[in-house]
């Protein structure tokens, strides 16, 4: 890699807000690193089902930018110049109980008037939706008609073609030690393979965020959890039409009752004919890639509960990441408080559909200081330290009545 | 929950004599492997009906070994795939998760003895993919395990002894092989440096010599600095076209010749089944004569995971005798660590085993510096050539995916789902990564390797799913 060190900006984190980011920064002509620990799409990234998702949008604030996010899809596998593998498909979250859809009433009466159809769809229409649906102890489902999906690498990929002919510098392979300062300004980043400067660092590094933080006296308040998730062969048996998640979960002790894994049914279809399965959460600060030796177990057994079909369907591989959570449910967004030079894009709910936009946003903050497009103050990181430090928890059914976030 | 004191996962010559040697010192050992019965490739037991010439001490020194094994108290599951390994942190136990007709779905540990041995390396050509062009590891298989003859005319070509074992089989059982092809073309100037570490390895010799004699006895042609370039048919391979290489291994277009054929077996050498290495991510080194990472490991064959070693061909490709010796002392070493013994009692015995694997260690060398593939091979692919079977990703998209800035493996697995499919990679990773060094011009290690989650086989769903589990509103 014939660089230099010198760059307008480096962006930290190659997943697909990274990506992004990285495609609009080289756009705008801005001489951008993109610095990654390890390759593209290695953290949550690679590991989602790419759901470009409206439906489970934070609902105080974040609906204006997710949009504005969600409306570039339709055009952008033609900026791109290439197939991202992207879909216009509908979301059906299966119900068992009425207090389930009672849960959802809130978001129920307020998607649809911004334009986002949500709405409760009785079992015999579910049947007619999807007939392989298990009907036994089916209350009905919510139904958001106007989701997507994309292939999360391609996107990620199409990011990345066209900001490598816009001169972008990818650095894989370089994982950051340490920031560079000069008095309170940030002025680059100290990796394992060298130090390099700039006048912009924009963090992108979600479940790593709090870590790099903590390096510079910025404890953000940013929770991981592990998500997990696995794939089958093409399996024609069966063809669903939507994404098919549960309201339903199971428990299951990894270390001890202290630390359950719970596991919801999400399903898809890939274009492919695989089946993407089921997705397993357990809190925790581990950061590494290995699956529970529970969840492929946990995350076979919910799915054939609701499609006892695919009991004949082979898994070829199951993973891990870790993901991010935050209190609010709002990213960390925008310049750092009193650290000039330092911007954070971090901890967005579904990075997939954010993505655009965050790459707009953080080239006006480069470019001009400010945000037009949008009013990002509520993002802004500070608020999150202000917080109490909660841990995040798996929330259980056997205590209180609640229910995994879409 | 089942729990044991070691497993070991193959029974080859490595796993076989771990098992022998870790029961002899009072461990409790299950032994795993996926065929029906013990071996692994080198040791394969044939089949009575089918049962050809085969050299005798190599026998003797098979059934002295399973004697041993059959009179120990290891337990041995046959024909049971492990799917999974797991940390059960509960437990602070390896967990083991198994496919079989008759095993328990799961097993703890707190030692695992990887010996996993090794498969045929492949090198991506046009026609590859036909049906009829198979390795010379699937020829021995067909011959002796099925009698089954792969052709009748038939093209050998690729490096090293396999494929001459390959081709000797193939004339005793009956087919017209109209030439062997050695891709290496300084076979004997890079064998001389080596000549020392043929002292002592007689029986060796005398295994090669017997080979060759089946080609000499046909008159079958043994071609150095030549390959198979190209294989054509309509639905399975009917005409091969063959060509001299270049100093580095670039074929050479005026030489090119046709020749029918109804088989082609290619035997490039053996790439180390290293899936459950890279499963547990354990530390790995790039070696360039496999051409793959590898993992690290301590004196006692150990890796960096605790309680995981690695022993035999799955390590690094040097042979039954080498992989015997090591399974020997990691059986030691995991029975020191379970408080069986002490190191100061297998002090002599360790001491005697170190001399004989200094020696395998050299000859190991020795083939593993004669036969690595020149970089030329991969250049027979054409654009439309398959890379990834399973997913039948050409060249060309291979190539795309490079030019968008991939700079790992990883990516190209990711733009282009090379790799992605039920195998995971095994044919295809190498060949990604040399591919990529080519076009990046940079090196096959810079590259990296496929990751592998579990399962490292596919498994249905039915057989992991647990029908007694709790579904909570």
């Amino acid at each position: 890699m014939k660089t230099t060190n010198t760059f307008d900006v480096i962006i930290v984190g190659a997943g697909v807000v990274g990506c992004s980011i990285a495609y609009h920064l080289t756009k705008a002509g801005f001489k951008v690193a993109l610095v990654e620990q390890k390759h593209v799409g290695s953290g949550a990234s690679g590991a989602n089902f790419g759901m470009v998702q409206s439906n489970d949008v934070e609902i105080k604030h974040s609906i204006p930018m997710v949009l504005k996010s969600y409306k570039r899809f339709d055009n952008l596998e033609k900026e791109l110049g290439m197939s991202i593998g992207f879909r216009r498909i509908a979301s059906l979250r299966l119900l068992s109980s009425e207090s389930q859809w009672m849960n959802s009433k809130d978001r129920a009466s307020i998607l649809p008037k911004v334009g986002i159809p949500y709405e409760y769809l009785p079992p015999e229409r579910v049947a007619e939706i999807e007939p392989e649906v298990n009907p036994n102890g089916l209350f009905g489902a919510t139904y958001a008609s106007f989701q997507g999906q994309v292939n999360p690498f391609l996107l990620m990929w199409g990011f990345l073609k066209n900001a490598h002919r816009q001169g972008l510098s990818l650095l894989t392979y370089h994982e950051v030690n340490n920031f560079l300062m000069e008095g309170s300004r940030v002025v680059g980043v100290d990796t394992t393979k060298g130090k390099l400067y700039a006048d912009k660092v924009v963090l992108a590094t979600a479940a790593w965020t709090r870590k790099l933080g903590l390096l510079i006296g910025q404890n953000w308040n940013i929770h991981t959890f592990r998500a997990s998730a696995m794939v089958t062969e093409r399996f024609s048996d069966l063809q669903i039409h939507s994404i098919v998640t549960s309201a339903d979960h199971i428990e299951a002790a990894v270390n001890g009752p202290e630390d359950a894994e719970l596991t919801v049914m999400a399903l898809s279809q890939t274009q492919e004919g695989n089946f993407l399965i089921a997705q397993a959460d357990r809190p925790g600060e581990v950061l590494d890639g290995k699956i529970s030796h529970v969840a492929p177990r946990t995350m076979s057994t919910i799915t054939t509960r609701f499609f006892p079909i695919l009991r004949k369907a082979k898994i070829i591989r199951t993973w891990t990441a870790p993901t991010t959570y935050t209190d609010d449910g709002m990213p960390l967004l925008g310049p750092v408080k009193d650290l000039p030079g330092l911007i954070l894009a971090a901890s967005f709910r579904s990075a997939v559909v954010h993505s655009p936009i965050a790459g707009e946003i953080i080239t006006e903050l480069v470019n001009q200081g400010y945000c037009d497009l949008l009013d990002i103050s509520p993002f802004a990181p500070e608020r999150t330290m202000m917080e109490a430090d909660t841990v995040y928890k798996v929330k259980s059914t056997k205590t209180e009545s609640n229910e995994m976030p879409e | 929950m089942k729990q044991t004191e070691l497993i070991i996962i193959g029974a080859g010559p490595a796993g076989i004599q771990a098992a022998i040697t870790a029961s002899e010192l009072e461990v409790e050992v299950t032994l795993i492997d996926s065929q029906p019965s013990v071996g692994g490739q080198y040791f394969k037991q044939v089949p009575e009906e089918f049962n050809i010439h085969d050299s005798s001490s190599h026998q003797k020194q098979a059934s002295e070994l399973f004697n041993k094994l059959n009179n120990s108290r290891v337990k041995y599951l046959p024909e049971t795939l492990v799917w999974g390994i797991f940390h059960n942190p509960k437990t602070d136990l390896w967990q083991v998760t198994l496919q079989g007709e008759s095993c328990p779905s799961r097993i703890e540990s707190a030692f695992i003895i990887i010996a996993t041995g090794a498969y045929d390396r492949s090198i991506p050509f046009p026609g590859w993919d036909l049906p009829g062009v198979i390795t010379a590891g699937a020829a021995q298989i067909m011959i002796k395990n099925q009698g089954i003859l792969p052709g009748k005319q038939v093209i050998v070509s690729g490096t090293g002894p396999l494929q001459l074992a390959a081709a000797s089989n193939l004339i005793e059982a009956g087919a017209k092989v109209q030439a062997v092809l050695e891709c290496n073309q300084k076979l004997f100037i890079r064998g001389i440096h080596h000549l020392p570490s043929i002292w002592g390895q007689w029986r060796r010799l005398q295994e090669g010599f017997q080979y060759t004699e089946n080609l000499i006895k046909t008159k079958t042609p043994y071609r150095i600095g030549w390959s198979v370039i190209k294989a054509d048919g309509f639905e399975k391979v009917e005409e091969a076209t063959i060509g001299k290489l270049d100093s580095v291994g670039n074929p050479i277009q005026k030489s090119y010749q046709k020749i029918a054929v109804d088989a082609v077996v290619v035997g490039y050498g053996l790439t180390p089944s290293t899936e459950f290495f890279r499963l547990l991510d354990v530390d790995m080194r790039y070696s360039k004569s496999e051409g793959i990472f590898l993992p690290k490991r301590n004196e006692f064959f150990q890796t960096n995971a605790q309680g995981i070693y690695a022993v035999g061909d799955c390590a690094g490709i040097g042979g039954a005798k080498l992989a015997m010796q090591e399974g020997k002392i990691a059986a030691i070493d995991v029975a020191v660590q379970s408080g069986k013994t002490s190191l100061t009692n297998m002090e002599t015995t360790l001491n005697q085993i170190e001399r004989k694997l200094n020696r395998e260690q050299k000859f190991a060398k020795m083939l593993g510096e004669i036969f690595s593939l020149p970089d030329g091979l991969f250049s027979f692919a054409q654009p439309d050539t398959i890379i990834c079977r399973c997913e039948q990703i050409s060249l060309s998209e291979i190539k795309e995916a490079i030019s968008f800035g991939a700079q790992s493996v990883t990516d190209i697995k990711n733009i282009t789902r090379s790799g992605m499919g039920n195998c995971q990679g095994r044919t295809c990773g190498s060949i990604l990564s040399q591919i990529l060094a080519k076009e990046a011009r940079c090196n096959p290690e810079d590259c990296q390797y496929l990751n592998i989650r579990p399962p490292v086989h596919p498994i249905l769903v039915e057989t992991i799913e647990e029908e007694t589990t709790e579904v909570l509103s």
